[in-house]
């Protein structure tokens, strides 16, 4: 059961590591001193707001990923997900003209 | 299943000392010890001299003072969650090295190498994780830019593993199997029909390597001109300490994988001494390491579309190419 | 020892009798409560007699037929129902039950029209387990009906909203094009067999004959072919399996909660089951359309993979919390389409699984997305920003079920995922592995966008009380609960409960012996 057995190890090593990272916060508390920059977002030079330092949801994942698939995205959005449903229907009935094609031909029958 | 006590404290044993915490904690000092000294050799610098004999205890230097560093937590942000999820992603690549020849007595089972696979995905999801976890527009667009990146680079070195495992498997019968392919095969490498994929797959493979440690040309989600330093601008004391450490060993993993599954492991002294063994596999290794750190001082970083594209259109068309052969040869 | 347990015939019975009585109910007395107590009350019979089938039907060993009205298999309507139709069945009324009890405090008191909520949610009970547990291809169309006709008013149950209606018109209208289509499969399968019996069907083309039944009439072959090129497509339809999925995104988008899980957890669960029921109990294994079967396998597995493919890619580039789970749910029919495409017991096995697992995670992410959307008052996760720290349990549990979904260890999706891909590797295809796994690593970043927006964000303002009352909040935990034990207990329960059950789909025999026995002894004048 290899499943369980890095399970185990993986247990065991993550429960090390994060022992570790408890007691370095524990050790450096006792003598480091609380910094006073924390509070404050500094960025490129200059101090912005919370509001500025968020970033919208189109920019997250999706700017680099639409650009480098621009064409699939622009078929798949524009050509099939259209919201009309003359279009869904096409596709639909495409899917039910290529089932009963294969059928037939893979089938071998209506010969 | 762990049957018995001794098998238990093996495993435990394993995972703690030999090949687990304390051999993998020597060994990423050394690799990053060696990957700084060659880097810089390349590029006429000294590198570490200090520490140590010829600086080969600089790493470890660097890793007391960050982990006795204050821990800054940003407002808005988290304490414990990050710090938790670096500690599973080391257990993640800590396990693999369970399913390797290298431990004494290695876990396996057939279809494995599916667990391997989901257990080599974990760190970078984790990385990536990091800088959602920082309100710091910095780390939201490295780790956009991150897992961008990761969608093809997992995918491109999924598949260049999956090829010899494929063909170890459909010829040597190793079940699919991360520990029997790396056993089976050097096998693979004297049928001179399998070369051309062995040879194909070792490349894409050593390319998606590189990205996956985010090394040049591919360190665009850490790219300090831009972005600061990505999904780990936020990030100090132990918590960097982690990350750096996260590095060190994903190298140390798939370096060896590769060294494993597509270099023949132990390959000339199959039968031959342990001492031998151990010699060729550790050359083996310092070899991979070389060919990522000249790769490395050779390039300039590319944009990032520059390196979408060129992973989908190059990188995993080709490891398909060779997958989709070892299935039907 | 005949036992002839009505139990699981009792269940759809009592659903659809008490969805009937559900507006008289609300007539009379003008109580929410009272409705509250009484789809409670319903829901829970049915899960207890749905549950108490199942046992009994693990008890028998064999697949257990029901008469209705007393006449011999091929000729009256019958109830066969085996391991894999009764744990199923036990799924979703499990399902349906918490989400039931989740709906009586989602909806605001002074919402309008609750008693048509229950109407159709009981009716759609009674679809799903009379589609499931029924052993006539007839009878399967009437409770397709059934079961299309309440989700299109399940849909639209917001009317005064213009997207409800519009979505609700679009999915009917498919809808009902998919039903007619099931008809004319039905008449294609009937004028060729000359019976509507799914185990005379299964006897008559591997050569049997049942004791009072007709002889085939024409060109079986092509008949047959016919009947499962429209029936396949008809049932992808109702699972919304690509390229037939685009109402279901629509719907799920727009509905309520609650109405978004039940469809894309229970009512999608129908069409696969039928799917894998027609193509490998009944027809494969036979000679004479062993072709045909093998074509409608690879449409199924084709469109398996389309279905992968658009869910993932479109899925990451949604920016409103349904409408990704929408997606993601196209994304997972993709996962049991191809392994039912693969027809091998493992395949089989981890297509049960799979359909179990998303129908408990999806449940739970939709659930806990009908919090979130409540509270911020928009489904666009842009302007939900930050919603989930005021609601620490309700993202504690969101976070479990879109890991779950994502296929990520110790959860319930990576098994049911890892059996899927041992099946593949065994079935050498691994050039198919990788596009699941490239699929699971996008279907991830499309979760990380929902737990990123509403948890790890800065909430922006104060959006007050969010965490659900203890009502809302309960199913969701047990939910949860039962994403990790399925997960960390995986081995245990594919050995109990999933492989037993997998394997019977493939038992033809089995099926089409207790049916046959049961009619010679009718014939024979034996009291049963």
């Amino acid at each position: 059961m290899v499943v369980l057995e890095t399970a185990v190890s993986m247990f065991i090593i993550t429960l090390l590591a994060y022992g570790l990272y408890l007691y370095s916060i524990k050790v450096t508390k006792s003598f480091a001193k609380e910094s006073k920059e924390k509070p404050l977002i500094y960025a490129c030079g200059e101090h912005i707001t919370e509001k500025e330092a968020l970033l919208a949801d189109r920019h997250l994942f999706t700017t680099i990923w639409n650009e480098v698939f621009k064409p699939l995205y622009d078929s798949l959005r524009g050509k099939i997900h259209t919201g009309i449903l003359n279009d869904w229907f096409f596709w639909m009935f495409l899917a039910l003209i290529i089932a009963y094609t294969i059928i037939i031909i893979l089938g071998g029958v209506g010969g | 299943m762990v049957n018995g006590i001794s098998e238990t404290l093996m495993l435990i044993g394993e995972t703690l000392i030999y090949p687990g915490a304390v051999f993998s904690f020597v060994v990423a000092i050394f690799t990053q010890w060696f990957r700084r000294k060659a880097y810089a050799r390349m590029q006429n610098r000294m590198g570490p001299t200090y520490t140590g004999l010829a600086g080969t205890l600089q790493p470890f230097a660097d890793y007391v003072k960050l982990f006795f560093k204050e821990d800054i937590v940003v407002i808005r942000g988290y304490a414990k969650l990050p710090a938790f999820l670096l500690a599973l992603a080391i257990g993640a690549l800590m396990a693999i090295l369970l399913m390797l020849p290298i431990s004494p007595y290695s876990v396996y089972a057939p279809y494995d190498i599916i667990v391997a696979a989901y257990l080599l995905i974990w760190p970078t999801l984790t990385l990536a994780a990091l800088g959602f976890l920082t309100p710091s527009p910095y780390g939201a667009l490295g780790s956009s830019r991150l897992l961008t990146l990761t969608i093809a680079y997992e995918v491109a070195f999924l598949i260049s593993i999956l090829t010899p495992v494929v063909l170890a498997s459909r010829i040597l019968g190793a079940q699919y199997s991360l520990y029997l392919s790396s056993i089976y095969s050097w096998l693979l490498w004297t049928n001179p029909v399998l070369v051309p994929l062995m040879v194909i797959s070792l490349l894409t493979a050593l390319i998606s390597l590189q990205c996956k440690l985010l090394e040049k040309p591919f360190d665009i989600p850490e790219a300090e001109q831009e972005i600061v330093a990505g999904p780990f601008t936020e990030y100090s004391g132990p918590k960097l300490a982690f990350i750096i450490f996260i590095h060190d060993i994903e190298q140390y993993v798939n370096s060896l994988i590769i060294v494993f599954l597509f270099l023949g492991g132990v390959a000339p002294f199959v039968e031959g001494p342990l001492w031998a063994q151990i010699l060729i596999v550790a050359i083996k290794y310092i070899i991979v390491v070389l060919v990522l750190t000249w790769i490395k001082a050779m390039v300039a970083r590319f944009r990032v579309d520059q390196a979408i594209k060129m992973l989908w259109k190059y990188i995993v068309p080709l490891s398909l190419f060779a997958l989709i052969v070892s299935t039907v040869i | 020892m005949e036992i002839y347990p009505p139990s699981l015939v009792l269940a759809p019975v009592i659903a659809i009798v008490s969805a009937f009585a559900m507006p008289l109910i609300g007539l009379t007395i003008k109580n929410r409560r009272v409705w509250d107590t009484f789809a409670l009350t319903i829901t829970t019979i049915v899960l207890i007699l749905s549950g108490l089938g199942y046992t009994l039907v693990r008890i028998l060993g064999k697949p257990f037929v029901y008469l209705l009205g007393g006449w011999p298999p091929p000729v009256g309507i019958v109830y066969e129902v085996d391991e894999f139709a009764a744990l199923l069945g036990f799924v979703s009324a499990f399902v349906i039950w918490l989400v039931t009890i989740y709906g009586v405090k989602y909806f605001d008191p002074d919402e309008d029209g609750v008693e048509w909520y229950y109407t159709m949610l009981l009716g759609l009970e009674a679809g799903v387990l009379g589609c499931i547990y029924t052993g006539d291809v007839f009878n399967v169309f009437v409770l397709f009906e059934v079961l299309s006709i309440t989700s299109y008013g399940l849909v639209a149950f917001w009317n005064r909203r213009g997207e409800c209606i519009e979505a609700a018109i679009k999915y009917s209208l498919i809808g009902a094009l998919a039903t007619t289509i099931y008809f004319l499969a039905v008449t294609f399968i009937y004028a060729s067999l000359g019976t509507l019996n799914m185990a005379d069907i299964a006897a008559k083309i591997r050569g049997i004959f049942f004791p009072v039944t007709g002889e085939p009439y024409g060109n079986v072959a092509l008949g047959v072919g016919l009947f499962l090129a429209l029936s396949i497509w008809a049932f992808t339809v109702e699972a919304g399996v690509a390229p037939n999925h685009f109402r279901v995104l629509d719907a799920y988008q727009v509905s309520p909660s609650t109405v978004a899980a039940l469809l894309s957890a229970v009512a999608a669960n129908v069409g696969f089951y039928l799917l894998a029921r027609y193509l490998i109990t009944l027809l494969s294994g036979a000679r004479a359309v062993e072709s045909i079967v093998n074509a409608g396998l690879i449409i199924v597995l084709i469109m398996g993979l389309i279905s992968i493919l658009v869910g993932s890619f479109l899925m990451i580039v949604q920016s409103d919390i349904n409408r990704i789970l929408a997606y993601s749910s196209v994304l997972n029919y993709g996962y049991v389409c191809l392994a039912i495409g693969l027809a091998t017991p493992l395949a089989l096995a981890a297509a049960l699984f799979h359909m179990i697992n998303h129908a408990i995670a999806k449940t739970l992410i939709f659930l806990t997305a009908g919090v979130y959307v409540k509270a911020a008052e928009t489904r666009s996760l842009d302007r939900m920003e930050g919603v989930g720290r005021y609601a620490p349990l309700t993202s504690a549990l969101m976070v479990i079920a879109a890991l779950a979904l994502a296929g990520v260890p110790p959860f319930n999706g990576f098994v049911s995922k890892l059996i899927l891909y041992e099946a593949l590797l065994e079935a050498n295809l691994a050039p198919l592995v990788i596009i699941i796994i490239l699929s699971s690593a996008l279907s991830l970043l499309g979760y990380l966008k929902i737990i990123y927006h509403v948890y790890a964000k800065p909430p922006m303002k104060d959006y007050g009380k969010v965490e659900p009352p203890g009502a809302m909040l309960w199913p969701m935990i047990v939910l949860a609960a039962l994403c990790i034990i399925l997960g960390v207990a995986s081995p245990w329960i594919y050995d109990i409960f999933i492989e037993p059950a997998a394997n019977t789909v493939f038992e033809t025999d089995k099926f089409i012996e207790v049916a046959y026995e049961l009619a010679e002894k009718l014939l024979a004048g034996v009291r049963i």
